[in-house]
């Protein structure tokens, strides 16, 4: 295991997806963003930083959705916007800088990236998420503690 | 989708443990026994191999001394009787020794892509001690008070899915035994059944060298393996529409294939006719002290008689009986019934409805998308057509909202709040009330145009945009949602868990509280030697 943190990709996009609500934003612009931030690293993308960084801006995401949702409005800027056509819609075909998406994998600068399933990160960048991600988690007190399952309830049967 | 109907659904030929069985002794899979090292105070490890065509999987057990004070189901609990990972292959020392620092922890462990599942069982206090007292002193445990509980151990969790580091869904996806939904799963709970047996005749051994006995196999059956499921499984079935829409669609396209034969075969009669007269005693042994369940079992208790004597005079002869008859148990029988008898008619027919079984997997990103340029007045339609039940609802009344669903920071276990008992919660409350977030968003879709795009009204309302992919997603998906408000101050959890539990083949449900029910998986079924042996994969449900 590389040293850092090694996470499967449903659990990095769920910690993303928590981490999105953490910060503000709407829980279906955080499926998308989340989204968005699984398929970075899946493919090799290396911009978790910035995908972080972006979380502090509402703004940025709904008009990151607002690209998904009408393809027609989506001018190509940068590796979210290349992202915006192509995670929902994987049989595009578009090239940006030196980023190619054939319709089923990703060139970077020439090089074919294999699909991960796993998602390497810093220890850094995951503490970061999960402060994030801690946002959406209740306080244990004794009250909570009532409205679990089998709350109050002998277990020794 | 109903809840009261949800809430009463059985097992049936598409359930998934059904599913993994039937493909284990078509293929003819071998099991091996590759280690046991079990000490006098239980403490010790185990291997229990499964080898399909093409590869192999094994479960790797750890079994503890578990003091009887630390024993929890809670998801909050921290120590168990035993521990489990499935491995991917054959693992070798060192994964050992690797796991053995993380499998006993559970959710504080790591594991890798070599490891599939994740589980935990605690023993029944009811009945370890006695019937390792019978088996050490040479005698078998009293049948009786072995259907009274069902199980010597119970799982309390099985996570799989890149769980706590595990393998994704995707990289095993692709394999014909793994394809069905939680197939690796199911082998795990099946494995860990064998496990408990050889744990209970191996300690009744090491108590008694000179007397202690094996089981009889006809009592070694009669053992399941239980489990304690309680509110994590609820927001699943919110969670993933497009995927319970599958399940629910090839249950319904199965139930619908056998309604429409014109004739019933002799042959096909008589298993029916089989079957039926199982399910007093399996009845019998459903044991519940909960008073709901207590009350639907003595509704289905008169089904089951209203049921023989309609047969009686029953004649398969006329055109499409089998719909004659389920047509009939809608105005005679309870909704537990009626959905018995909709699992029933299917066991005559797996060459017709077996196949639906292939079909309950998915792919979520399909409907993943929203289409920005369908309009606002298309979107107000297609809420119209699949929420009207949530446009009705008086939201203003305070029992319509009075719940809300929210994750604990402690182990991040699911809860289900009294939101005006405790305010704070809002600030934590989880997206699974599609039908109030409907009601909101249909009301902001009534402010703008209707020729507005639903881009542009997701632009200016993107607190919205969670429910109107599921609006749209919903819209394609006929079974895709549960139509009933799950944060009403009388929703019943259980009935949420029932659904899904009873497509993963259990049986024998009871409830514990509103939140939190038990089960018992594989009652009956051959073990792994059995199957190996030629058992018949089927014909062992609704035992008692």
């Amino acid at each position: 295991m590389k040293k850092g943190i090694e996470l499967s990709l449903n659990e990095y996009e769920a910690l993303l997806n928590k981490a999105a609500v953490g910060s503000g934003l709407p829980w279906g612009i955080a499926e998308d963003a989340a989204a968005c931030g699984a398929w970075f690293m899946s493919c090799g993308v290396n911009k978790l930083n910035t995908w972080i960084d972006r979380l502090k801006d509402n703004s940025f995401w709904i008009d990151y959705c607002k690209k998904i949702d009408q393809p027609s409005s989506n001018k190509l800027n940068n590796i979210f916007d290349l992202a915006a056509s192509v995670y929902v819609q994987p049989d595009t075909k578009v090239k940006l800088d030196s980023y190619e998406w054939n319709g089923w994998e990703l060139i970077i600068d020439g090089v074919k990236q294999t699909t991960s399933f796993r998602a390497c990160l810093s220890e850094t960048q995951f503490k970061i998420l999960n402060e994030l991600a801690q946002k959406t988690y209740a306080p244990a007190t004794d009250e909570s503690r009532l409205s679990g399952a089998g709350a109050g309830l002998s277990d020794n049967d | 989708m109903r809840l009261d109907r949800m809430g009463s659904m059985h097992q049936s030929r598409l359930s998934f443990l059904r599913q993994f069985l039937r493909r284990a002794a078509k293929e003819n899979w071998k099991f091996n026994r590759d280690l046991f090292e079990i000490n006098v105070n239980g403490v010790g490890r185990a291997l229990y191999r499964l080898s399909t065509p093409l590869r192999d999987y094994t479960l790797i057990c750890f079994s503890h001394d578990l003091p009887d004070e630390m024993r929890s189901d809670r998801v909050i609990a921290s120590a168990w009787d035993a521990t489990f990972t499935l491995y991917d292959g054959r693992p070798t020392l060192d994964d050992l020794e690797r796991l053995e620092k993380h499998v006993p922890y559970q959710e504080e462990g790591r594991l890798t892509q070599n490891e599939l599942c994740l589980s935990r069982a605690n023993r029944s206090v009811r009945l370890w001690d006695y019937v390792l007292d019978c088996l050490s002193n040479g005698n078998q445990p009293d049948l009786d008070r072995v259907r009274d509980v069902g199980y010597l151990m119970r799982t309390t969790a099985v996570y799989g899915s890149g769980k706590f580091g595990s393998a994704d869904r995707r990289v095993v996806e692709n394999r014909e035994e793994a394809n069905s939904p939680f197939q690796l799963e199911m082998m795990t709970v099946y494995l860990i059944r064998t496990f408990v047996m050889d744990l209970i005749e191996h300690l009744a051994k090491i108590k008694n060298p000179g007397s202690a006995v094996k089981l009889d196999s006809t009592i070694r059956r009669s053992f399941g393996v239980g489990n304690s499921t309680g509110l994590g499984m609820a927001p699943f079935l919110v969670n993933h529409p497009r995927l319970i829409h599958n399940w629910f669609e090839a249950k319904e396209n199965a139930i619908a294939t056998v309604k429409n034969l014109k004739t019933a075969t002799q042959t096909e009669i008589s298993k029916f006719k089989e079957l039926v007269t199982r399910l007093k005693p399996h009845l019998k042994a459903w044991r519940s002290e909960h008073p709901i369940q207590i009350e639907k079992n003595l509704a289905l208790e008169e089904d089951i008689e209203k049921l023989e004597t309609k047969l009686e005079n029953f004649s398969f002869s006329i055109g499409s009986p089998w719909r004659l008859l389920c047509d009939w148990s809608e105005d005679e029988l309870s909704i537990e019934g009626q959905e018995m008898l909709n699992s029933l008619i299917l066991e005559p027919y797996g060459h017709l409805v077996d196949t639906f079984g292939d079909e309950m997997s998915c792919d979520e990103a399909k409907l993943f998308a929203i289409n920005g340029d369908v309009t606002i007045a298309n979107v107000k339609s297609t809420i119209e057509q699949n929420y009207g039940w949530a446009l009705e609802i008086d939201w203003a009344d305070p029992n319509c909202d009075a719940r809300a669903w929210y994750t604990s920071e402690e182990k991040l276990e699911p809860r289900l709040g009294e939101r005006y008992e405790m305010p704070e919660l809002n600030e934590y409350e989880q997206a699974l009330q599609p039908g109030r977030d409907v009601a909101r968003a249909y009301k902001d879709l009534c402010e703008l145009e209707p020729s507005t795009t639903i881009a542009d009204f997701l632009r200016t309302y993107p607190k919205h945009r969670h429910i109107i992919r599921r609006c749209l997603t919903c819209g394609e998906l006929p079974f895709s949602e549960i139509r009933d408000n799950t944060i009403n101050s009388s929703m019943l959890p259980i009935d949420m868990l029932r659904a899904k539990l009873s497509f993963f083949g259990a049986c024998h449900f009871d409830p514990r509280s509103d939140r939190w029910v038990r089960i018992n998986m594989f009652k009956g079924a051959p073990f792994p030697d059995e199957l190996s042996s030629g058992s018949d994969p089927e014909n062992w449900i609704w035992a008692p």
